[in-house]
């Protein structure tokens, strides 16, 4: 009896130990799975990225924009709101795997956060050539590792982005990929940048959390049509 | 990466467990309710020890049910010990014992000194072979005393065994709480059926347990100190070399706490009383000399804290951690939620968003807890009512954090030196 109950605590070890190798394979895998995705959303995005460029560009060329403008900035605004979605799903499916393949996570962050930078740059070129672009465009610079208070600042845009929906495009830079990417020292010296979070809304500078009230009289500000959305923010 | 090495120890552990069990009930000599016992015709004598502290509403259908065992007459005697009870449980147990001329009733009264001193008290008084312990608010099924001592009488173990413990139920159910008690009673039977198998039975309920009486007076009796005396003893007999069984299917039927209040200071006195035994007797942690008990059973009831805190903590930072994070987001953005509710409806789906690795593990898990009940309700051939399933829900999810939270509690008040009296 003892004998049998030896083996069987033995046994129990073993099996405990498959389930749990079985069941981390399981989370890898779908990790995998996870990261191929990104790349597949990744590489559509640069695809529609490629061709909202050549729009421009073809655009720019053109004295009369007023009816090829629309089409341009309907697919611009889709492509960036969809990049941003993209972007924080990689984010939770990276907070949520335990054993992480951290490489690939870090090499899409780095993808997403290029083309974020591409996209900014698009979006500002384009509001040059089309003047009924009535599209804000802030950058946010947060990060991760060493900005308790970010997560608050994400909490307000995301507000906004609900309510402006297409009409306000957030463009978020993690400041922690500056190891990696020389860019985002480049943004950090172009824009002066000293702490965090900070939002550069077409090119002015708010350092610290901007909170609700103050970021709806600027987004507001910076409209130039009148939205019943912020007629709030218009008659304080 | 706190909680999530604390996620993966708390799965490693439990899973083992739940692992272990699970070979057990596989093994061919899994215990099935043992057949034979109607063919019993030895009846050693025998005392039913009813301590009652005011008990006046179940004291008589207790006494009841010990007078309708099926028993020969002159070998049951029966001892009420009134506790000094506050209300009429004294004058009850009069009315009862002026009825029932022809039974061997006798009616001990005692101060209010707690449940050990009264058992103790009716030990002393005791000559019969075997004695059992009934508590007042509990109901035997007619059999159950022939079952337990067949088992004494046909027990490879002989006059080493020294208890007997029943299969308690919880009596009719009324309400989700006592629902919920009624699930993991019938848990209970099931594990208990592996750990008599495996010789690791660590607790004589106090409902019904029959105890072989001259192992008991050389073993030293009841501690009246202690919250749990009845799972001391049971220890104290483990830990002298004597061996506890369980009977299957000897039914009890005990009235359980109806409000989360009472199922709380319940709770709270059998974890504490379960903890400071366990550390009372350490001596047979990892002890080769206790064999499967020592090594097995008592690190699972050191551990079995562990892993109720550990729900706990799951449960604040799965449930908890994000509610409160979404009541500071509200606070932020000053509880407009209008801007939220645009997105609320809106369809987008993908599988991958799923945690497929935390998800294998409960789901395996859960899917161990359930192939026991199934198992347990198909053997006592109980349906599986649509009471039951609502009942299951809470008892595999919330019942965990409630225990994690009463171990917490306990654990704040062991520290702080608050004991709970009876």
């Amino acid at each position: 009896m003892v004998d049998k109950l030896r083996k069987r605590r033995l046994t129990s070890l073993l099996i405990t130990f498959l389930l749990f190798l079985l069941g981390v394979s399981l989370g890898m895998l779908i990790d995998k799975e996870r990261i191929s995705w990104s790349e597949r959303m990744h590489a559509d995005n640069e695809l529609l990225y490629e061709s909202s460029n050549i729009q421009y560009l073809l655009l720019s060329q053109l004295d009369d924009t007023e009816s090829e403008c629309p089409v341009l900035l309907t697919a611009l605004e889709k492509n960036i709101v969809e990049l941003g979605e993209n972007l924080e799903r990689l984010l939770n499916y990276e907070k949520d795997s335990i054993f992480r393949n951290e490489k690939a996570y870090q090499m899409q962050k780095r993808k997403y956060f290029l083309s974020n930078v591409k996209y900014w740059l698009l979006s500002s070129k384009v509001a040059d050539v089309c003047p009924e672009y009535d599209a804000i465009n802030i950058l946010y610079f947060y990060s991760t590792e060493n900005c308790p208070i970010c997560p608050n600042q994400g909490v307000v845009l995301t507000y906004y982005k609900n309510i402006f929906q297409e009409k306000l495009l957030v463009f978020p830079i993690d400041i922690d990929l500056k190891k990696e990417e020389p860019v985002i020292d480049l943004l950090i010296s172009r824009f002066g940048l000293t702490t965090y979070p900070t939002l550069i809304i077409n090119n002015q500078k708010y350092e610290g959390v901007v909170y609700k009230e103050k970021l709806g009289r600027i987004i507001c500000a910076e409209f130039t049509e009148d939205y019943p959305e912020c007629a709030v923010y218009k008659e304080g | 990466m706190f909680p999530t090495l604390l996620i993966i120890a708390t799965y490693l552990i439990g899973m083992y467990f739940l692992v272990f069990w699970y070979l057990s009930v596989l093994d061919k000599d899994y215990q099935a309710p043992k057949q034979g016992w109607e063919k019993i015709n030895k009846f050693p004598s025998v005392t039913v020890v009813i301590p009652a502290y005011n008990e006046e509403k179940n004291i008589a259908s207790t006494m009841k049910s010990v007078i309708s065992l099926n028993y020969p007459k002159d070998k049951l005697k029966v001892i009420v010990v009134n506790d000094g009870s506050k209300d009429r449980t004294k004058e009850k147990a009069e009315e009862f014992i002026k009825a029932h001329p022809d039974r061997s009733i006798l009616l001990l009264s005692q101060p209010n000194s707690g449940k050990a001193r009264a058992i103790n008290n009716a030990l002393s008084h005791t000559t019969t072979e075997f004695f059992v312990n009934l508590d007042a608010d509990s109901e035997v099924h007619p059999d159950t005393l022939k079952k337990m001592i067949h088992i004494f009488q046909t027990h490879s173990a002989g006059e080493n065994l020294a208890i007997v413990t029943p299969a308690m139920m919880v009596k009719s159910p009324a309400n989700l709480i006592q629902g919920i008690q009624y699930v993991e009673y019938m848990f209970t039977i099931f594990i208990s059926r592996i750990l008599s198998r495996n010789n690791s039975i660590y607790v004589a309920p106090g409902p019904f347990s029959v105890y072989r009486t001259e192992i008991i007076k050389k073993i030293g009796t009841f501690d009246e100190g202690n919250l749990t005396e009845d799972q001391e003893i049971a220890y104290r007999a483990k830990s002298l070399g004597y061996d506890i069984k369980n009977c299957a299917d000897a039914f009890v039927y005990t009235r359980s706490p109806r409000t989360i209040k009472a199922l709380f200071r319940q709770r709270n006195r059998w974890y504490k009383g379960g903890l400071m035994n366990a550390w009372q007797y350490k001596k047979m942690l990892f002890n080769k000399k206790y064999g499967h008990f020592g090594c097995f059973q008592l690190p699972f009831n050191f551990i079995g804290y562990g892993l109720g805190i550990a729900a706990l903590g799951f449960f604040g930072y799965f449930t908890l951690k994000p509610f409160f994070r979404g009541i500071k987001n509200l606070f932020i953005v000053g509880f407009d939620i209008k801007p939220y509710l645009r997105n609320l409806f809106r369809f987008d789906f993908n599988i991958l968003d799923y945690n497929f690795m935390l998800g294998f593990f409960i789901a395996f898990s859960m899917l161990i807890i359930l192939f026991f009940l199934f198992r347990v309700f198909r053997d006592y051939q109980v349906r599986l009512s649509r009471k039951n399933i609502i009942s299951l829900i809470p008892y595999l999810f919330f019942f965990p954090v409630f225990q994690g939270f009463t171990i917490a509690v306990v654990l704040i008040e062991l520290v702080f030196k608050k004991v709970q009296k009876w």
